[in-house]
């Protein structure tokens, strides 16, 4: 049974206050997504149904080379209006129906996904970022989840747990898992307001309320981000592309200059930096300073940019929580709203509050740093 | 001059001699000829009403608040249209065969869309932030930015390439320009003194630098105008440079300092003879084109060899988005827009008061049509041209400008009464005057603490409204249109100024 209106965008914008649970398994081995479930299910006290999701990596590795359009639909023709549309710009190496259980729901949206190839090459991720908009803007009846390669996401409109029982995330397998559920305060239950909120290979999940949103909306505008989302979520998956892929910042240094323009340091700690850092620190913040994200929010961000990475964030005065942790043999990496989430699938006692607008980033195949690590550690800056 | 060119005055003075103690300072500070010390009956004398200009200097130094200033209680025979501002007009124009000239701002009693703007506040979705106990950050850069950052990787080390030259303001509030000449050395002085203490910057307007005055240079703007006054490779070692074009109570119009002014130190400083009428030419004479003034801005880099940000101002005059957006391709690394509320130490009236468009509509057209062009980014958007209070401020930073520029505001902190006589040179307060005796009257370290105090509460006001608005960095509440509402009767204000009316949720159909 197919309904309509699973698509449609509601006129108005949700604030949210919600549930952040999410591991990384480091040695990139695949597990459920029945885990990341549990984590979501004890913190029901956070949500209020209204809205959940998944963020998955490592989903289709004999697909990996391509990118993953996951749309919910409203019906068959609005599927076919979006592969109309993209079959001019992509070959279309594979699509499929995602298999959805029936029950959860009286009524849901179709989900498909295609798995496409740029007809441009040389400009691959710019189209993907355009067809993602277009479809979120123009096409009728139809919303892509997701369009990163090796990924996808899945969310709705419901509770954490029935959105893991339609979607069977227990039979999902990921090296990397983010998962949200909201408690918005106010009602438009649509499906494509849930979390994660993707653009290419990046997913943001998000506690918080972005009060900078105006001035956020235009700066990504002069860059050509349309924000028709109506979530102030939605800037920040856009913030962070345009600093870590569109800017073409080097690769090392990309994710801590996104999160620095994102919450970056307060003037009076600049101040006190050496001269190098100072400069940096002055110049990043003045630049991308219609970037920086105000108001309280703490996020975890997960991408496969340029390698699988998984960053928790906060605002600079950290308004709300977020807490991390390594599994005891150092294979997992969590991050979360409450510690009890974590503790319910692991009860590692290796576990740390990431300092106020400091980010935590864990990298595939490489040790966490505990604690603050400086920006820019390890490097020789000038 | 026959009975018939008497114009009634405008105000009448009263004395209370019964509370009066003779002390005589009243005539002392009456500088417009208005009160006299009569020695023979020993007590003042109300000599000439006509001569009044309402400044209050006799009102306030009278120690016994003897004094009375009223309308004056000859009525004009009511009439909606033709009224004693017109007929007052009319007669001295009829009467002197001249252009009216004045001072300060247009002071037509037009509506101030700043009156029917509100601001947004923090309700349980968002913690407001405590401005007294938790940092909430206003410091400003004025410069270009540009639009990502370079860098060069070398082996392990990563450098970053230098940024544009920027200028670090501790609140996004500046002092707009005045030249030594239009306000006197002691309030120029002061001003300087003031901008110096807090770390902001003072506009040198067109009239040079004084000797006295090139320690103050790392808090200036020198202003290159159309009469290029007092241009010289020391005088562009600034903070800032700024090219005016247009001023908001003149746009279109070069400046004007009259005979009256020009006493020996404004001779000295501007390189012209005593008491010759400055006037600039109303176009720079060098810039009759776009292109032109992105020669002009390519000389200045190039004078200061890319150490000094060079801005351009402009008066807001009906297609000032467009020419703002050619400001920005022509290289200009700050942009000032003056409203048509600015203030002016002479103009003609029929200019001042007629001539450009409200600096509210201005700044919010100029923001949208930046950022639909995709260089908002690019450009450090200074607007002025009437901001009476910190709420103005707000409201202009919210509409799009990232620093606020002031100037009758802090004349009105030294003393000034806005009684609009600036072009005479009588200044009573001693501000607006090129009359050294005058001038004395303006008490430098009392001026300029004063002026401090109202840019440091002006920032503690916008700490304060940040807070409340979840916002801890001002950067984020530039052009940040969500946060305003409109509570005014027309609709098509509210749309110009992109601002939502009051009562409609945040992001209703988005941007």
């Amino acid at each position: 049974m197919i309904n309509k209106g699973f698509t449609k965008l509601p006129k108005m914008r949700d604030f949210s206050a919600c549930a952040i649970g999410s591991m990384f398994n480091l040695e990139g081995k695949r597990i459920s997504g029945k885990k990341t479930a549990e984590m979501m299910s004890v913190m029901k006290e956070r949500e209020n149904g209204l809205g959940a999701g998944y963020a998955a990596y490592g989903l289709f590795p004999k697909l990996r080379e391509y990118y993953c359009l996951q749309l919910i639909l409203d019906d068959f023709e609005a599927k076919e209006r979006v592969e109309e549309f993209i079959k001019d710009y992509t070959d279309i190496v594979k699509e499929e129906k995602v298999p959805v259980k029936k029950d959860v729901f009286r009524e849901y949206p179709l989900v498909w996904r295609f798995f496409v190839e740029p007809l441009d090459r040389q400009n691959s991720d710019d189209v993907m970022k355009e067809i993602m908009m277009h479809i979120n803007c123009s096409i009728r009846g139809a919303f892509c989840l997701s369009g990163g390669k090796d990924m996808a996401v899945f969310k709705g409109n419901g509770w954490a747990t029935q959105i893991a029982e339609f979607y069977q995330i227990g039979g999902v397998k990921a090296y990397m898992w983010s998962a949200h559920s909201r408690f918005p305060t106010n009602t438009p239950g649509w499906w494509g307001g849930a979390h994660p909120f993707s653009i290419l290979g990046h997913a943001v999940v998000h506690n918080g309320e972005i009060t900078s949103y105006g001035t956020n909306v235009s700066y990504l505008k002069e860059f050509g981000y349309e924000c028709r989302l109506f979530t102030d979520t939605e800037v920040l998956a856009y913030l962070f592309d345009l600093m870590v892929r569109k800017s073409g910042y080097p690769s090392k240094i990309a994710h801590e200059i996104a999160c620095m323009a994102l919450a970056p340091p307060y003037w009076r700690d600049i101040d006190s930096m050496s001269p190098q850092l100072k400069k940096w620190a002055t110049a990043i913040r003045i630049t991308h300073r219609r970037g920086m994200a105000n108001g309280p929010f703490s996020i975890v961000i997960t991408t496969d940019y340029p390698k699988p990475m998984m960053i928790g964030h906060s605002d600079r005065k950290k308004l709300r929580p977020l807490i991390a942790a390594v599994s005891d043999n150092e294979s997992t990496f969590y991050l979360s709203s409450e510690l009890n989430a974590i503790h319910t699938i692991d009860d590692t006692k290796d576990f740390w509050q990431p300092d106020p607008g400091k980010p935590v980033i864990a990298t595939l195949g490489e040790p966490v740093v505990r604690g603050t690590r400086k920006p820019f550690d390890g490097l020789h800056i000038a | 001059m026959k009975a018939q060119d008497n114009i009634i005055p405008r105000f009448k003075v009263d004395i209370d001699l019964d509370e009066c103690s003779k002390c005589g300072r009243c005539a002392v500070n009456c500088t417009f000829g208005v009160i006299e010390f009569d020695g023979e009956v020993n007590k003042p004398v109300v000599v000439d009403d006509s001569s009044c200009v309402a400044c209050q200097r006799c009102a306030v130094f009278c120690p016994k608040n003897a004094i009375s200033i009223k309308d004056y209680p000859v009525t004009y025979a009511p009439h909606g249209n033709w009224t004693p501002w017109h007929l007052r007009g009319i007669n001295e124009q009829a009467k002197t065969g001249s252009v009216l000239l004045s001072g300060m701002g247009n002071d037509r009693n037009q509506p101030v869309i700043f009156d029917q703007l509100v601001w947004d506040a923090c309700q349980v979705t968002n913690p407001s932030i405590d401005a007294l106990r938790e940092p909430v950050e206003t410091r400003t850069f004025l410069g270009r930015k540009p639009d990502k950052l370079s860098f060069n990787e070398e082996g392990e080390g990563i450098s970053l390439k230098d940024v544009f030259p920027n200028v670090m303001l501790p609140a996004p509030l500046i002092v707009g320009h005045m030249s030594l000449g239009s306000i006197s050395y002691n309030a120029y002085t002061s001003i300087l003194r003031a901008v110096s203490e807090v770390g902001t910057l003072f506009g040198t307007g067109e009239g040079g630098l004084h000797q006295d005055h090139v320690v103050f240079r790392g808090n200036t703007i020198s202003e290159v105008a159309s009469g290029r006054f007092g241009v010289s490779p020391d005088y562009l070692d600034a903070a800032a440079i700024e090219i005016k074009i247009g001023q908001g109570a003149k746009p279109g119009h070069g400046g004007q300092l009259p005979g009256e002014k020009v006493k020996e130190l404004i001779s000295d400083t501007r390189g012209i003879p005593l008491g010759t009428d400055a006037l600039s030419p109303n176009p720079q004479h060098d810039i009759y084109s776009i292109e032109d003034l992105k020669t002009l801005i390519a000389a200045l880099h190039e004078a200061t060899e890319y150490r000094v940000p060079v801005g351009v101002k402009i008066a807001a005059v009906n297609n000032v988005a467009p020419i703002a957006s050619g400001i920005v391709r022509a290289e200009a690394d700050f942009l000032t827009i003056d409203g048509f509320r600015g203030g002016t130490g002479a103009a003609p009236r029929v200019v001042r008061d007629n001539t450009g468009i409200p600096v509210e509509l201005a700044v919010a057209s100029v923001d949208q049509h930046l950022r639909d062009e995709g260089i908002r980014h690019k450009v450090t958007l200074v607007a002025g041209g009437s901001l009476r209070s910190s709420s103005d401020l707000i409201k202009i930073i919210a509409l799009g400008a990232d620093v606020g520029m002031i100037a009758t505001s802090a004349l009105i902190a030294m003393g000034c009464r806005v009684c609009q006589q600036c072009a005479t040179g009588k200044c009573a307060w001693g501000i607006a005057t090129g009359n050294p005796g005058l001038g004395r009257r303006v008490d430098m370290e009392w001026a300029s603490r004063r002026v401090v105090n109202l840019l440091r509460s002006w920032t503690a006001d916008l700490d304060e409204v940040l807070g409340i608005m979840g916002i801890d960095a001002v950067e984020s509440f530039v052009g940040n249109r969500d946060r305003l509402r409109y509570v005014g009767p027309n609709p098509d204000e509210a749309r110009i100024l992109g601002v939502k009316h009051a009562g409609s949720r945040i992001d209703l159909g988005g941007e």
